[in-house]
């Protein structure tokens, strides 16, 4: 059963699609990580990286709506955080759609999402690869008290407390945060999770709750600004391909989530990291290949 | 007039009268219609199959060609910088159609010189003859490559032959990918005898876009903002209700292990 994508300009079969959206859904839901898989797969699937982009950024806002309510509603969403990282992510946002305008005008931007997506895939993959082995062979081991990160953060002035999360931080802290998520939203479409939350929890120390309730609002209002920002300047958010991966990650993760419980963490963990570091050498073997023809349409000549 | 020149008169007219038909029935003409004037693309358009038809004389070849409006196109040439393929270049062309696809009965360079074929922008030459590339650049080599991008696409094509004959009818296929834009596209159909053009005849195809498809692109393409808003809307209603569907209690789960977190309804971060 086909469909035709109307912004994509492709036809892909819609439970191809849905299952795209269900598998990176079904491996978030056990792992907690996997939505940065949706953009790749889709590029392989043919379509193109910054139509994936967009409209996987979309699914994630809508994704994220329901999360958001429910923290909301339990009190673990502290406000001031979420603001501040929020006004981070609409302006790394906006910066990150005028990247991809300028990326696309040079004829790079295609070039750029995947080697992206080949950089956070090869180190999300060695640290999970990692993680996972020495969680499997010693069990979990307590990280470092400080770090430089800490050090650094710790120097930062307009300094302020945030009583929801029960932590003082400088303002900075989630500006910077939320300003790196938003560029990495808007040239690679994905939500960011994968950074805010081990971010927020260990290097801000804010309790695990309160970083999940409190990200989620981050990512529902920066995916959602970012979409916007895509729509009107780049047209390259398809809504049909969002709304079929969202219903697919939403079973999927309702299924991950209940499978987990069966499995052993650490060796979801090592599989898992083996699929995304083949993924990312897929890509970089792309990249190096020679094109089938020296030209690439870009459209329409102004 | 005596009944003798009477007979005469009319013995006269009537050979004169044979001998005509046949010169008038082997004037050369060409007919061709489209199975489908619309092709519209809805939610389960996969490109469309539109078959052409017509009459010529049995002694005259058939050319078909299948065109739309030009535009300039804009590219992008890739170099090899370091290790990777970047774009190295852009590259402009001028009139450069959607579509072209050219059928015939027999080979086109069997039956029409080079030079009637770029007069009636026939075949690679002619098709490369209509078309420019700015910035001084080797025409021959970046004409050849585009023409190659779009027949890997599937929007320009030279078959030999293709175009089945039954007498003085004839027939043919075009296809029209999925992704070939909407518009009004041309079908020209021509008779050729002795390496000449005899006779022309054309009709039309529209593509249209209908229903929700038009309406989304339309959106897309003229009213962004608008557009960004219907589509966060869609995707918050499809997550809640499948979340909804699903369970909604289960939506706020999480399970912290390592740094990561388990989101049952926010799935795809």
């Amino acid at each position: 059963m086909n469909v035709f994508l109307p912004v994509a300009s492709v036809d892909v079969n819609a439970l191809l699609l849905v299952g795209v959206g269900a598998t990176v859904g079904f491996v978030q839901g056990m792992l907690g990580s996997g939505g940065f898989l949706l953009t790749p797969l889709l590029i392989m699937m043919g379509i193109s990286p910054q139509v994936a982009a967009a409209s996987a950024v979309c699914a994630i806002a809508g994704a994220s709506v329901s999360g958001t309510f429910t923290h909301l509603r339990a009190g673990h969403v502290d406000m001031k955080m979420g603001l501040l990282l929020l006004v981070g992510g609409v302006t790394g946002g906006a910066v990150g759609t005028v990247l991809t305008k300028i990326l696309r005008a040079l004829g790079n931007l295609d070039v750029v999402i995947i080697s992206c997506y080949v950089l956070f895939m090869a180190v999300i993959g060695v640290t999970m690869f990692v993680g996972g082995l020495t969680s499997h062979v010693q069990g979990d081991v307590e990280q470092p008290a400080e770090t430089a990160v800490h050090r650094f953060l710790g120097r930062l002035p307009f300094r302020m407390s945030f009583k929801v999360s029960g932590v003082e931080t400088s303002a900075l802290s989630p500006l910077i945060l939320g300003g790196l998520v938003g560029v990495l939203a808007a040239i690679m479409g994905v939500g960011g999770g994968f950074i805010l939350l081990p971010a927020m929890s260990y290097f801000l120390g804010m309790p695990m709750q309160v970083v999940v309730g409190t990200s989620l609002f981050q990512m529902l209002f920066t995916s959602a600004s970012v979409t916007l920002m895509q729509a009107a300047v780049n047209h390259s958010v398809d809504a049909v391909l969002a709304a079929a991966l969202l219903i697919g990650s939403t079973v999927g993760a309702q299924l991950g989530a209940r499978t987990v419980a069966h499995l052993k963490g650490s060796q979801l963990k090592v599989a898992f990291s083996m699929i995304v570091l083949a993924m990312s050498l897929k890509l970089l073997n792309d990249l190096m290949q020679a094109p089938p023809t020296f030209l690439i349409v870009m459209g329409l000549a102004k | 007039m005596s009944a003798r020149h009477t007979l005469l008169a009319a013995a006269l007219f009537l050979v004169a009268a044979s001998r005509a038909a046949p010169m008038a029935a082997q004037a050369s003409a060409i007919t061709v219609s489209a199975s489908q004037r619309v092709i519209r693309i809805t939610a389960r358009y996969q490109g469309d199959l539109v078959r052409v038809q017509g009459t010529a004389l049995p002694s005259d070849a058939i050319v078909l060609k299948l065109t739309s409006p030009r535009e300039a196109v804009q590219c992008s040439q890739k170099g090899k910088v370091g290790p990777f393929w970047l774009s190295v270049r852009q590259v402009r062309f001028e009139d450069v159609p959607r579509m072209f696809k050219i059928k015939s009965t027999v080979p086109l360079d069997d039956i029409l010189p080079q030079t009637e074929q770029v007069e009636h922008g026939l075949g690679r030459a002619g098709l490369k003859a209509s078309m420019a590339v700015e910035g001084g650049l080797d025409k021959n080599l970046y004409l050849n490559e585009l023409i190659l991008i779009r027949e890997r696409d599937r929007r320009f094509s030279f078959a030999e032959e293709g175009v089945r004959r039954d007498g003085d009818k004839y027939q043919a296929s075009f296809f029209w990918p999925p992704d070939g834009p909407p518009g009004l596209y041309r079908i020209e159909a021509y008779a050729v005898n002795r390496g000449r053009v005899v006779a022309t005849a054309e009709t039309e195809v529209e593509v249209r876009a209908v229903g929700v498809e038009a309406w989304i692109r339309s959106l897309a393409t003229s009213h962004g903002i608008l557009y960004g808003l219907f589509a966060v809307g869609l995707a918050a209603v499809a997550g809640l209700s499948v979340s909804l569907l699903l369970g909604g209690r289960s939506s706020g789960r999480s399970s912290a292990s390592s740094g990561a977190v388990t989101e049952a309804s926010g799935s795809v971060t």
